[in-house]
């Protein structure tokens, strides 16, 4: 019989209310992030993946593992695949990125007014459209990349960009005037 | 980038509400898997990913010292058996089972990594995460009767079946990062394996 000391035979790991510390700090970041890019239903679903997953990360004892920025990524890669099955596209996993940094608007830029005019702007947009502009420019990803990474010509993304923006600034004028 | 050239869109990364109906209702689905999965024990803490004949495990040194007696009792009945056999008939040799018959068995019942991946044909990976984790389950089974595998060993091996178990029922459920969280659990738990080799190859199962 082999003597030497028994590893952990048990994953310990934090009680469930250490987890709901965590998803309290937590979900507003993962939802906001989940709304700005996706419908609000598909939003819900797909915070609701991310934090499912964090759950089982946390009953596995890897707690040490999971922040903000895992949750990000978990969620960008649901989005990613959202748009993919939608789009018929195959996304590359190895292009989803971390969050690069936090929001960059002048801080007398922001108010809930057109914050709000802004998401229903997007809200109105086609899936392939709103992709194109959250990939290119609020995750600042190169035309290159999401060509790439939708599998579509770099001039068939600056065509589609071109149009997305069009569409954009005639909805956000739309709830601005 | 061209961040600058639309910065209405930077608003989006503004925290907005979360719906407070979805918040709390998905907070208490959330809560409540922990309350199902888990076991409190003395401490405490809570027990994932264990079926109800897994559970003997987690008794503490008591269980050990019992399995260790149990192990010790049987390799001295086995001994003594193959003794009697021996003496009764030197010709036959014992048709036991060694780790190398144990792993070849693995290696032919288990996927490659390859069909594990990411992919859209979420059936084939089902079926392939279950041939892994019965195939586990086997050589787990086949290595606990030999006695050069470490009781440690064998218990990462069974948290890689139990965690192999939950992702094939994550991935049933559609959640497939969690499935991909508890497969990548299970494959930690094979890489942290100290008296047995397991992995999988892009082609291949290895066990030695």
């Amino acid at each position: 019989v082999n003597t030497r000391p028994l590893a952990p035979i048990v994953t310990r790991h934090p009680p469930a209310d250490a987890f709901a510390a965590f998803y309290d700090s937590n979900v507003r970041d993962v939802y906001s992030f989940a709304r700005a890019r996706v419908g609000g239903d598909d939003a819900e679903d797909v915070t609701s993946e991310v934090f499912h997953a964090a759950a089982i990360a946390f009953k596995h004892g890897r707690e040490e593992e999971i922040s903000i920025a895992w949750l990000i990524g978990v969620a960008r890669n649901k989005i990613i695949d959202r748009w993919r099955k939608a789009q018929r596209h195959k996304a590359k996993a190895h292009l989803l990125r971390p969050r690069e940094s936090d929001v960059a608007v002048p801080p007398d830029w922001y108010d809930d007014e057109r914050r709000d005019a802004v998401l229903a702007s997007v809200d109105q947009l086609s899936e392939r459209h709103r992709s194109l502009l959250i990939l290119h420019h609020l995750d600042g990803m190169p035309i290159a990349e999401i060509a790439e990474a939708l599998e579509m010509s770099h001039s068939a993304v600056e065509s589609a960009l071109a149009r997305a923006r069009r569409a954009f600034r005639t909805e956000y004028e739309k709830r601005r005037q | 980038v061209s961040n600058d050239e639309f910065p209405e869109l930077r608003l989006l990364d503004h925290p907005i509400e979360v719906p407070p109906e979805f918040r709390d209702r998905l907070r208490g689905e959330l809560l409540s898997t922990f309350d199902s999965d888990s076991v409190s024990d003395a401490g405490g803490t809570l027990v994932p990913l264990r079926r109800v004949e897994d559970r003997p495990l987690r008794r503490g040194s008591t269980f050990y010292w019992r399995a260790a007696a149990g192990v010790i009792l049987i390799a001295t009945i086995g001994a003594a058996l193959g003794l009697i056999a021996r003496s009764g008939d030197d010709g036959d040799q014992p048709v036991a089972i060694d780790r190398a018959v144990a792993c070849q068995r693995f290696v032919e019942a288990v996927p490659s990594l390859s069909t594990l991946d990411r992919s859209d044909q979420t059936v084939e990976r089902s079926d392939a995460i279950d041939r892994l984790r019965a195939g586990i389950e086997q050589l787990t089974d086949d290595l606990a009767r030999l006695d050069d595998t470490s009781a440690g060993d064998l218990s990462r091996l069974r948290a890689a079946a139990g965690a192999l178990r939950e992702s094939g029922l994550d991935l049933e459920r559609g959640d497939e990062a969690g499935s991909i969280a508890a497969l990548d659990f299970a494959l930690a738990q094979l890489a942290a394996l100290e008296t047995v080799e397991v992995s999988l190859s892009e082609t291949s199962a290895v066990c030695h």
